[in-house]
């Protein structure tokens, strides 16, 4: 015997199923209703936001090895672009976006320097935001990403391991590359290697890109080679690029070969340092936070971004 | 020799005319040389004259090289192409406490004293070694100047350390226990404290007076490092100075680019000291103690909440250092300008003995305090907040002013016991006074 049932069509179900929409980092399809791309995991609230602008927004990728203070350096640049009052002027897309300069403000005006970014994907922190800048009259919607350095690391040893790089440095309009001064200064370049093979990997993708769509262009996309930690070694102040033929010889030499469109820039976030304990063991934590030259890289890239 | 002396004028040491006359007989050998066609003549002759212009000429000249100071700086001349006017105001004889004070005395103790106060050295004409040398009236101008400059800081207990902020915050009183309390209190004796920060045109008088070049203002670990205190020129001076002088415009400026060195130099010079951390706190904050244990003291100089229209920091957008006497809605309840925001100023104290037990600062770190027009965030640019730095940095936003402690002062001595002084005892007093100065110091 059989039993009628009523079921209810969740045709907003099927719809979310009809209509995907595409992850802005990977270009992976994604379900409406997922959070996360499945792909790379990147938030999928990233493309929600940018579905309806007229132009898709221009990724930045930002790479440095682990400790070079790519996190300190995009949430202190958040910072500083949201408090300005006159231009350049940045505003955050989504709740989202405010993560970043939250953690950072949040740890640096506490006297700490924020925590090292973690390797898993789901805690990366993603950035959509505008940038308004003198010589647009429109501002142009910029997405960067905070990724932990030794993800970048283990994706050059290991290819495939982190889609989301890859996605990123295949679809990135400019690069920001991030340098320890410090340690360049010091003589340890074992950092070098990873930004070396990440740039390497860079220009494959974009060969690989352009033989798939039969172009045969030159690389036109900007690069900011950025000197962190300056208030430590004067003379990549004064002159960053003579700091970096000195002390960065291979690091500038691969972004000249590659990048025709380069610029050396310095930049520092504290005045001075020290080490404090930390459940016996010693962080080294900011004594001042006297911001220098964060904000020229970024906006050269942007308006080299055309 | 002596029969020789009496042929030449009296003006000139013997040594300089066998200098030109070994010039003549050089150039005598060469032209004979050239004349006889004698290659060995002409050698010798090319060589000694070389030698002679090389070596000699100056001396000849009977011209010491004025640019070669005692300590060895190739000084350029004094030349000010792009320096503020004011600085050409100064009078000629400042240099009287310089290299050649001695025997440049001024005319009368009323000039000498003009200079002293013209300097802003009025601290040393205030003590005991000086001040029997001079009659009423020359004090009472003294004092003035030091009204004008400085301001008082009544004696008493401070609160420093982690628990002073607390006792800035919510409601402004710290009621903690009393032994506890008492471990972070520490007792401030009477002192002036400058009412700006050292400008620009102050330290250039410094400069002038020949301090870098004498070594008793100079701690002696410092003298190593002496060589390397010099301008984008390579002069003696603050960092970021121009032949020894500071840029156009800027001599109401506070000065930077100078190490914690320079700093205690330019205060033994002045007859002052950097203040404490204490010290500086207590003008600052202005603790107020309404019972044993319960102590009340301002976060900023004006009051709890911070207010950027009070106070030179990043917010400010001014992007660099403005004049000592702007922002003066932020000075303190002893009208002290400026003790936040602008520039950090360099302390006496070390931060290593001043900072928390978890914090590994390097022994040798200073304290600065204060924050500066690039300091980020208001709440490290409190009357509590310190950090630190080398002594040996020479930062572009630290600067630094100066302390007298009141029990170093003459004020209130016996006018009637003061002897005439001749300028010559005086000058010595000073100079005593100044070296006296630096031994207190390095206690």
């Amino acid at each position: 015997m059989s039993h009628l049932a009523q079921i209810p069509l969740e045709s907003y179900l099927l719809a979310q199923q009809a209509a995907p929409i595409e992850c802005l980092i990977c270009q992976q399809e994604n379900c409406r209703s997922a959070t996360r791309c499945r792909f790379c995991r990147a938030p999928m609230a990233l493309a929600h936001q940018s579905e309806n602008l007229k132009h898709a927004p221009r990724i930045i990728a930002v790479l440095g090895a682990s400790g070079a203070g790519k996190t300190t350096y995009l949430g202190m640049l958040m910072d500083i672009l949201t408090r300005q009052v006159g231009l350049p002027h940045m505003t955050a897309r989504g709740p989202l976006s405010i993560s970043l300069q939250q953690t950072t403000a949040t740890a640096l005006s506490t006297g700490w320097f924020p925590e090292k970014t973690a390797h898993d994907p789901e805690h990366w922190h993603w950035v959509h935001c505008q940038f308004h800048c003198r010589r647009r009259r429109k501002p142009i919607e910029v997405v960067f990403a905070d990724i932990a350095g030794d993800a970048f690391a283990e994706e050059t040893a290991h290819a495939g391991r982190y889609p989301a790089i890859q996605a990123l440095l295949a679809h990135c309009a400019g690069v920001i590359v991030l340098a320890d001064a410090e340690r360049l200064k010091d003589g340890d370049h074992e950092h070098d290697f990873v930004t070396l093979k990440l740039l390497t990997l860079l220009g494959d993708l974009r060969e690989e890109q352009l033989h798939n769509r039969r172009l045969r262009t030159s690389e036109r996309r900007p690069l900011a080679l950025v000197l962190t930690k300056a208030d430590k070694c004067d003379g990549s102040i004064e002159d960053p690029h003579e700091f970096a033929e000195a002390h960065a010889g291979t690091l500038l030499g691969s972004c000249q070969s590659r990048f025709p469109r380069h610029q050396v820039f310095s930049c520092s976030v504290a005045g001075a340092t020290a080490h404090r304990d930390l459940y016996g063991s010693p962080q080294l934590v900011p004594l001042r936070i006297e911001p220098h030259g964060i904000v020229e890289p970024f906006g050269w890239l942007v308006t080299e971004m055309g | 020799m002596m029969q020789l002396r009496n042929f030449l004028p009296s003006d000139l040491p013997t040594s300089i005319w066998i200098q030109r006359a070994t010039g003549a007989i050089v150039c005598l050998v060469f032209i004979c040389g050239i004349w006889w066609h004698i290659p060995s003549l002409l050698g010798v002759g090319a060589v000694g004259l070389v030698a002679y212009l090389r070596y000699g000429w100056t001396a000849a000249a009977g011209v010491s090289d004025p640019r070669t100071s005692s300590l060895g700086f190739k000084c350029q001349p004094r030349v000010r192409p792009s320096v503020d006017r004011e600085a050409r105001t100064l009078p000629n004889s400042k240099r009287w406490l310089g290299q050649e004070e001695l025997t440049e005395l001024p005319e009368s103790t009323e000039t000498l004293v003009d200079q002293m106060l013209e300097m802003g050295r009025y601290a040393l004409l205030l003590r005991p070694q000086m001040s029997r040398h001079l009659d009423r009236e020359h004090m009472v101008r003294a004092v003035r100047h030091l009204d004008d400059a400085m301001a008082l800081v009544p004696a008493g207990r401070v609160l420093l350390g982690p628990l002073a902020e607390l006792s800035s915050s919510s409601s402004g009183v710290v009621d903690a226990d009393p032994k506890r309390l008492e471990r972070f209190m520490q007792r401030v004796d009477t002192l002036y404290l400058d009412r700006y920060p050292v400008t620009n045109f102050e330290f250039q008088q410094f400069l002038d007076a020949g301090g870098y070049e004498k070594l008793e203002y100079w701690d002696e670990e410092a003298l190593p490092a002496l060589l390397d205190f010099v301008d984008q020129t390579g002069q003696p001076g603050p960092r970021y100075w121009i032949e020894g002088q500071f840029r156009s415009g800027e001599g109401r400026r506070p000065v930077v680019g100078v190490s914690w060195y320079e700093a205690a130099a330019y205060g033994r010079w002045a007859g002052k000291r950097l203040p404490t951390d204490a010290e500086w706190t207590k003008a600052g904050a202005w603790p107020v103690e309404s019972a044993p244990g319960r102590i009340a003291q301002r976060r900023y100089p004006w009051g709890e909440s911070f207010d950027i229209r009070r106070a030179n920091l990043w917010g400010s957008h001014r992007q660099g250092p403005v004049d000592v006497d702007d922002f003066s809605d932020g000075e303190s309840v002893g009208g002290i300008q400026q003790l936040v925001g602008n520039v950090w100023e360099w302390s006496a104290s070390s931060l290593a003995t001043a900072s928390e037990p978890s914090m590994h600062v390097p022994e040798t770190f200073k304290s600065v305090r204060g924050g500066a027009f690039d300091t980020y965030f208001e709440n490290q640019a409190t009357c509590h907040y310190e950090s630190g730095e080398h002594p040996l940095a020479r930062r572009h936003n630290i600067g630094f002013r100066l302390a007298l402690p009141m029990s170093t002062l003459d004020v209130a001595d016996d006018s009637d016991a003061q002897s005439n002084g001749s300028e010559q005892a005086i000058v010595q007093a000073a100079e005593t006074s100044a070296v006296e100065t630096t031994c207190v110091f390095s206690r």
